[in-house]
């Protein structure tokens, strides 16, 4: 028993590959797909059969995958993050317009806006604790708010400013034929997996999700980790500002609106439960990939705005129905495990 | 002679867990019927099944000869059963009489519910039943919990059953009297009632014959007449001989060794006088067992203690030092862990894989200076807490809810002791366990205490504090009113203690 | 005696959520009042007052029903959206072609009422989960019945509906009806007491005889009716058809539900509540112009009294427990 592995002895799971398959089921179904998907997408229109394009689709879904990651962590306790499209806007037009072309202001600007998000996804994280407002209203009111604040510094007029030249080159430009952003999100997927998998806080937040009575018992530090949890989406929406302004060069009043829904769709495709302390972030990139390229098959093919729209809302819903009914089958699966297993157990006794 | 009811061979089953098996039931015309059963025998189960909450599973039931199998509550109404519940089934925000009507409020000419008219009838059964001090426009949740009660009692009534399901109908009541009279009044006009209680004297007072579950089985239907309290309770428990408790390595002695913990006038109530609160010690390497009967201040303590009720009044001293506890992260710095009484909602993790339940109490011991838990330390202090508690290694990767209840609690025994605690909170640890998870968890409070630690162990079932508990603390009216010591501690003195039946509580009453 | 009707009121302002909406009404409408002069009471302001709360206050009704059986209902923006891309692109002129968009709005609204009830109390989805879906759903079916704005509103709907009869507007008319029937729905018949019920304690509520899944399905069905016909009163507003329903649509009629102080977590509050809380947001908007505050900063009164709508009633639900314990 001593010499087993860690995996062996946390479940008795040395079976590598099938062992990881079996227990991330809904993981693998959503990159399986999205590689079908894009397989389609490929035979679809030839001329995206090229390096170029599939880094393209990665450049498109970054966005999305950093606000999903703040979305998701906000789900996983129990929340929802409505703000998250005004903390986007704000940070897009707070960068261009507080550096604005040069690089002069990037060293001071860039932490502060990043600070400036973080501290409203906090207040959102207190209104959500210490005032008992439901996450849903909280975040909803921040986000009016924050809206108006946006529109009051820039006077209604989005292009104020133009993005700082390093953000461009973030976005933009390429270092061994891969976009540089490409780097990064590898970079930011990598941390975001260990601090959501793999940290003690990562571990806590799953137990809150799971049962926030329970861990308040157990002595965990419900209002913090829930804070903490809200500033995470703060944090990744003030990233993401920044990301759209270096690809368009200059913020728009908009920009943030399409990630709020997107964000939640993305998370639940992934395979997290809306309800909290279950699915992982992998989940949530491929659930990210695939409504990305699922997005850009229907441009391939030609489809009108109307049919993505459609489809994007069908395979939302298919991915609730699933995942409910899927739950319901691994609790009869187990439940059905648990008498063979209690069979040897009293004769044990 | 027909019976009114008869149930054959009813089973019930909950994923694995077999709530009712091959349970027979018949009861008279006029007959009032004592369900008993220990908590998780299968009573509630049995009585949803009747009132039409749940589906049966198989075996037959005949209400008057006939076949009986209710599709809903309203229907099991209509064929004749109605239940008062037990987890009281008022909806506090609508008014007492849209409450004592529902689901089917009455209405007007005009096809809509009529306040007016539904509160002129609800005034007539409330002084038909002898009801006072509640109005029909009030909503419920401005209502004592007594008044609750009877309010529940009474939509079961209003509705003519041929048979009465009383489901502890009399728990929150000061004055069972009221339910008695109720109770003669209805026998006489030749309804049955099935009565649940846990008050042994109640169920004599009113009751011919009783009726016992255990794990969903039954195991006995006789007269109350001739047979003792005592073989009663044995047969509710089913303990046989071969329970053993572990023994103790040395004994406490009360004088010289030294206070673990220190309760003075704890108190949860504002209503309670300054110098009437809990007070008791609990020495290092002592087992302090604490009894009473349900809702006597036992579980106020249990939860003051572990930080999830406020303290309104009173000290805590942990080894000397006076501590302030404000949460349960407070109790749990200062030495004190709790393992709550409901295991499904406030103890386990579910979804997520039991030998992180476990481990979620070390989890900050175990990481490394970045925040990233180290796999290998963590498994080795979980292999160490299931080792003392039995917990099979093969469970670790499955989530906690797929286990049975008893693995499960030996997962929650483990986590508290993996938490560098000074005194163990366990309020009713094995129920709902199988036997063996009980004698794990024995001889894991007794190993805890050999090594030095202490033990606050609440138990509905006496023998488990006769056998383990190195002193028994005994609850009457939110506080301690007696404290039996090791030479003296046995069931019959342990229980007068509970009933109130010591020179204390007579003091306390003529106070009171 | 006068000591205890103020205590009443007081009591009152701190535990009836619509009560004390009403009374931030007529506050806020003072401030209008003083600044905007005699046009502020003339019934063509007054029209206006109502015309631009209407929409927003039958959707907030909509939403009233399920955030009393403790769910948030996403498709009502949606619904709205489709139904105003389908009465746009209807043939249909005069009084009959206006009851036939009435039909359509009641229609459609009752179909994907029907699929939300199914979704959520059938299969088990979580209310916002299967909601957000469905609204998507709707959103793009309206993008495929018009993909640019545009279409046409029989006149029998974009005139009629937001003038006013004499000295009355017609949607006061519009909201008087459909508060009264919502009232009438919620407070006098079963069905709205196993509302409550079921936002309450759904495990009581199914212990006291209600079949929970068959009010959860007709709240859904009914909510999509109240969201069709807001969808029609958008028509009648905008006298057009446009698939881009603003991004604030849902935030607002959630903000109305808040104001109006119906508890978010279910079983407290009162359409009525929700009503007077629309009439606010559209009141503040009027009244912050003509003090002089810049439009851009509307949001920030919005989002502030529906955070403060929030803390008085969860004040007010301490209050009452602690008033329930003594």
């Amino acid at each position: 028993m001593k010499n087993n592995s860690v995996d062996e002895r946390f479940g008795g799971r040395n079976d590598g590959v099938a062992g990881f398959i079996k227990s991330n089921k809904v993981t693998v179904a959503v990159y399986i797909v999205t590689i079908l998907l894009y397989v389609v997408t490929l035979f679809v229109s030839p001329s995206f059969r090229n390096w170029h394009h599939l880094m393209l689709v990665l450049v498109l879904a970054s966005f999305l995958i950093v606000v999903s990651y703040g979305q998701g962590i906000v789900i996983l306790v129990r929340g929802l993050d409505l703000s998250v499209g005004s903390m986007i806007t704000l940070s897009g037009v707070l960068v261009a317009a507080w550096v604005s072309q040069s690089n002069e202001n990037i060293l001071w600007a860039i932490p502060l806006v990043l600070l400036i998000t973080t501290f409203i996804g906090m207040l959102n994280g207190i209104g959500a604790t210490l005032l008992r407002i439901p996450p849903f209203v909280m975040t909803l009111s921040t986000g009016i708010i924050v809206f108006s604040v946006v529109l009051g510094f820039t006077e209604g007029s989005p292009h104020k400013g133009n993005a700082p030249r390093f953000l461009n080159g973030m976005m933009l430009d390429h270092t061994a034929g891969i976009p540089n952003i490409v780097y990064f999100l590898i970079l930011f997927i990598f941390v975001a997996v260990i601090v959501q998998s793999y940290s003690a806080f990562g571990r806590k937040l799953y137990a809150l999700g799971a049962n926030p009575k329970a861990a308040h018992i157990s002595g965990l530090r419900n209002n913090l980790l829930t804070i903490s949890a809200f500033g995470i989406s703060g944090f990744c929406c003030g990233l993401v500002g920044m990301m759209l302004v270096g690809y368009t060069d200059a913020p728009t009043l908009t920009m943030g609106d399409p990630y709020v829904m997107s964000s939640i769709a993305a998370v639940v495709v992934g395979g997290s439960s809306i309800l909290g302390g279950k699915g992982n972030y992998l989940g949530t990139v491929g659930g990210v990939l695939l409504l990305t390229i699922l997005s850009t098959l229907i441009t391939a093919i030609g489809l009108a705005e109307g049919w993505r729209t459609i489809i994007q809302g069908a395979i939302i819903v298919m991915a609730l129905i699933m995942s409910s009914v899927s739950e319901r089958n691994t609790k009869i699966a187990s439940a059905q495990k648990n008498i063979s297993k209690s069979v040897p157990e009293t004769q044990k006794v | 002679m027909s019976y009114l009811l008869e149930i054959k061979n009813l089973n019930k089953n909950f994923g694995a867990t077999k709530a009712l098996q091959d349970v027979s039931l018949e009861m008279q015309h006029g007959e009032i019927h004592a369900l008993l059963g220990e908590n998780g025998a299968g009573k509630s189960t049995l009585i949803k099944i009747l009132s039409g909450v749940y589906p049966q599973e198989s075996g037959d039931m005949l209400l008057c000869g006939k076949t009986y199998s209710p599709k809903s509550i309203v229907d099991a109404r209509s064929l004749g059963i109605s239940a008062a519940f037990q987890e009281l089934s008022l909806l506090p925000n609508l008014t007492v009489a849209e409450n004592l009507f529902l689901p089917n409020i009455p209405k007007n000419a005009l096809g809509l519910t009529s306040a007016k008219k539904v509160e002129q009838m609800t005034e007539q059964i409330l002084s038909e039943y002898k009801i006072e001090g509640i109005r029909p426009s009030q909503k419920v949740e401005l209502l004592s919990v007594a008044q609750k009660q009877r309010l529940e009692t009474v939509r079961a009534m209003i509705h003519d059953p041929k048979l009465l399901i009383l489901d502890e109908a009399t728990a929150a009541l000061i004055d069972p009297e009221w339910l008695f009279e109720q109770v003669d009044h209805f026998t006489n006009n030749g309804t049955s009632i099935l009565f649940i209680t846990h008050r042994l004297r109640e169920a004599r007072r009113l009751c011919d014959q009783f009726t016992i579950l255990r794990n969903g089985c039954k195991v006995i239907t006789e007269k109350f007449d001739g047979i003792s309290d005592g073989e009663i309770f044995r047969l509710m428990a089913g303990r046989s001989i071969d329970v053993r408790f572990p023994a103790c390595a040395s004994t406490v002695d009360v004088n010289n060794d030294e206070v673990t913990l220190s309760v003075q006038n704890l108190r949860a109530d504002k209503k309670i006088p300054k110098d009437d609160g809990i007070t008791f010690v609990l020495r290092k390497g002592e087992v302090l067992g604490i009894a009473g009967l349900e809702g006597q201040g036992q579980r106020e303590l249990f939860n003051m203690l572990g930080g999830s009720k406020p303290i309104v009044g009173g000290s805590v001293e942990i080894e000397g030092c006076s501590m302030k506890i404000r949460n349960p992260h407070d109790a749990m710095k200062s030495g004190l862990v709790l393992i709550p009484e409901e295991r499904k909602t406030e103890a386990i993790f579910p979804g997520i894989k039991t030998s992180c339940n476990v481990s979620i109490s070390v989890l900050d011991a175990v990481k490394n200076w970045c925040g990233i838990v180290n796999r290998n330390r963590e498994i080795d202090y979980v292999d160490f807490a299931s080792a003392k508690v039995q917990l099979d290694n093969n469970y670790y990767g499955m989530p906690i809810d797929a286990l049975s209840g008893g693995n499960q609690q030996k997962a929650i025994v483990g986590r508290a002791l993996l938490s560098n605690a000074k005194c163990l909170l366990l309020f009713d640890p094995t129920r709902g366990v199988d036997i063996g998870t009980k004698q794990n968890i024995y001889q894991v409070i007794r190993d805890f205490s050999n090594a030095g630690g202490s033990v606050l162990f609440y138990s509905t079932e006496l023998p488990e504090i006769v056998g383990l508990a190195d002193r028994c603390a005994v609850f009457y009216r939110k506080k301690v009113v007696t404290e039996i010591s090791h030479d003296c501690l046995s069931e019959p003195a342990i229980l007068e203690a509970m009933l109130g039946m010591s020179p204390d509580r007579i003091s306390g009453e003529d106070n009171a | 005696m006068r000591n205890s009707i103020l205590e009443r009121c007081f009591n009152a302002l701190l535990t009836n959520g619509a009560f004390l909406a009403l009374v931030m009404y007529l506050i806020i409408f003072i401030i209008y009042g003083i600044s905007q002069g005699s046009y502020a009471v003339s019934v063509y302001g007054i029209t206006v007052l109502f015309n631009n709360s209407i929409v927003i206050a039958i959707a907030a009704v909509a939403e009233t029903f399920i955030i009393l059986m403790g769910g948030f209902d996403l498709s009502v923006a949606g619904i709205v959206v489709l139904t105003n891309t389908l009465i746009a692109v209807q043939q249909g002129a005069g009084v009959g072609g206006a009851l036939l968009c009435l039909i359509i709005a009641i229609g459609v609204g009752g179909v994907i009422g029907c699929i939300n009830g199914f979704l959520v109390s059938r299969i088990g989805l979580q209310s916002i989960a299967a909601t957000l879906g469905t609204s998507i759903l709707c959103s793009g079916i309206a993008l495929l019945v018009l993909a640019q704005p545009g279409g046409y509103v029989p006149d029998e709907i974009a005139y009629t509906l937001t003038d006013s009869i004499g000295p009355i507007p017609v949607a006061a008319i519009i909201a008087l009806l459909i508060g009264l029937i919502s009232w009438i729905l919620l407070r006098k018949t079963n069905f709205g007491a196993g509302i409550y019920a079921l936002g309450r304690d759904r495990t009581a509520a199914e212990l006291s005889g209600i079949a929970t899944r068959s009010v959860e399905f007709r709240a859904y069905v009914m909510a999509g009716i109240f969201s069709g016909l807001a969808g029609f009163m958008l028509s009648a507003q905008t006298g057009t058809g446009d698939p881009h329903l603003s991004n604030s649509f849902i935030l607002l009629t959630f903000a109305a539900v808040a104001i109006g102080g119906v508890s978010f977590d279910g079983g407290h509050g009162s359409v009525i509540g929700s009503i007077i809380g629309a009439g606010i947001l559209a009141l503040l908007q009027k009244t912050l112009f003509s003090v002089g505050v810049s439009s851009f900063y509307t949001g920030i009164f919005q989002g502030s009294i529906m955070l403060l709508a929030m803390l008085v009633g969860s004040l007010s639900l301490i209050i009452s427990k602690r008033r329930a314990v003594s």
